[in-house]
């Protein structure tokens, strides 16, 4: 009897156990990740063993507050934030330190607009895989990261 | 005073009709440029010429000797991160329209970055641009020579040289040209493949 009783109450706890673990992680990735949201992650690769290339994405910023995009690391080259700005035909890459989101806004990075640059690539990307990129973000309070699986296409 | 009135008045039209006339004939090109063939013999300049140039197949090619009468001709370097894969795929899809016509054009892209452009990097790079693309490069003199006679401009946004990670500021407008490399029309990146393809058909 008692045993049973024991065995009632310790499984309850492991529940009781489990079910909050699993709360407060998920609380802590939408703490952490959940307030940007990242759509449709592409680079744009132009040839094999393209020694540069342009990344895009959709970022939204779903928090409360403005979310600060600081920097975009890679392990495969070098990477610049960039828009392209175009003036009596001739095109130039301006770089930029930093791109805000304000709360609720989203940001197209797009052809011809904001990217992400790689320069100095050290290997062959490979169309049709993935590439992994660490976002660094910053907000009011903290800095925070995202690492977001980019699809790598020609084109 | 009834003399002078008959006088005035047809003068007073006439030259109505003059001022308004030449208005129309002289910007009527500016107004509906897109798309129509009345603007082909509107832009008279002197500029463009022969392209003597290296290929991606590492062959010494002439324009003047290429299979096609007319070249849609694209100016950019290859590392070229955002604008130029997204212009000659552009013009790629224009080259395609003409061929589903039946006409015949030459797709060209010259580079403005020979230092990094070898014809090998081209080769590499025209796969995935369109099978008939024909990339050019050449010595450092040899594309500045071009850059003059077509009047473009590209240059590195780096002071250090020997920084191979440049990239470079640099004019995005395609140009049609005949066989002699005489630029016929130019085109901005807003263009469209069918407006494109709709001009060089004016021109065939």
């Amino acid at each position: 009897m008692i045993k049973s009783n024991l065995k009632a109450v310790s499984f309850i706890l492991i529940f009781i156990f489990i079910i909050e673990n699993s709360i407060v992680t998920s609380k802590k990735a939408f703490a952490q990740n959940e307030q940007i949201k990242i759509t449709n992650p592409f680079i744009n690769v132009i040839g094999k063993n393209a020694k540069s290339a342009a990344g895009y994405m959709v970022l939204e910023n779903l928090s409360g507050q403005k979310i600060t995009l600081l920097e975009a690391v890679s392990d495969f080259g070098s990477t610049m934030l960039h828009t392209s700005e175009e003036k009596d035909g001739v095109v130039s890459m301006i770089h930029l330190d930093q791109i805000d989101i304000d709360k609720g806004d989203k940001v197209n990075f797009i052809p011809g607009g904001l990217h992400i640059t790689f320069v100095g690539i050290d290997r062959d990307l490979g169309v049709d895989s993935t590439k992994d990129i660490l976002l660094k973000f910053r907000n009011s309070e903290k800095t925070f990261t995202k690492t977001v699986s980019f699809a790598v296409k020609a084109k | 005073m009834l003399n002078e009135k008959r006088v005035l008045l047809p003068l007073l039209f006439i030259a109505f009709i003059v001022v308004v006339g030449s208005f129309s004939y002289n910007f009527y090109w500016i107004i509906f440029s897109d798309g129509s063939c009345e603007t082909k013999t509107r832009f008279a300049n002197d500029l463009g010429g022969e392209i003597h140039l290296l290929d991606q197949n590492n062959r010494r090619v002439k324009l003047s000797t290429q299979q096609a009468d007319i070249s849609l001709i694209y100016f950019g370097y290859s590392f070229c991160p955002d604008i130029c894969p997204y212009d000659l795929e552009r013009n790629a899809y224009a080259k395609d329209i003409m061929d589903k016509l039946g006409k015949k054009i030459n797709l060209v892209f010259v580079t403005l970055d020979p230092k990094r452009d070898t014809s090998e990097r081209l080769k590499e790079f025209s796969e995935y641009i369109h099978e008939d693309l024909i990339s050019l490069t050449g010595s450092e003199e040899e594309i500045e020579k071009i850059k003059d006679l077509y009047k473009v401009y590209g240059k590195s946004n780096k002071k250090d040289l020997a920084d191979n990670t440049y990239l470079l500021d640099h004019s995005t407008y395609t140009y049609l040209t005949d066989r002699n490399g005489k630029v016929l029309t130019f085109f901005n990146r807003r263009a469209t493949p069918e407006t494109i393809s709709e001009k060089m058909l004016c021109f065939l």
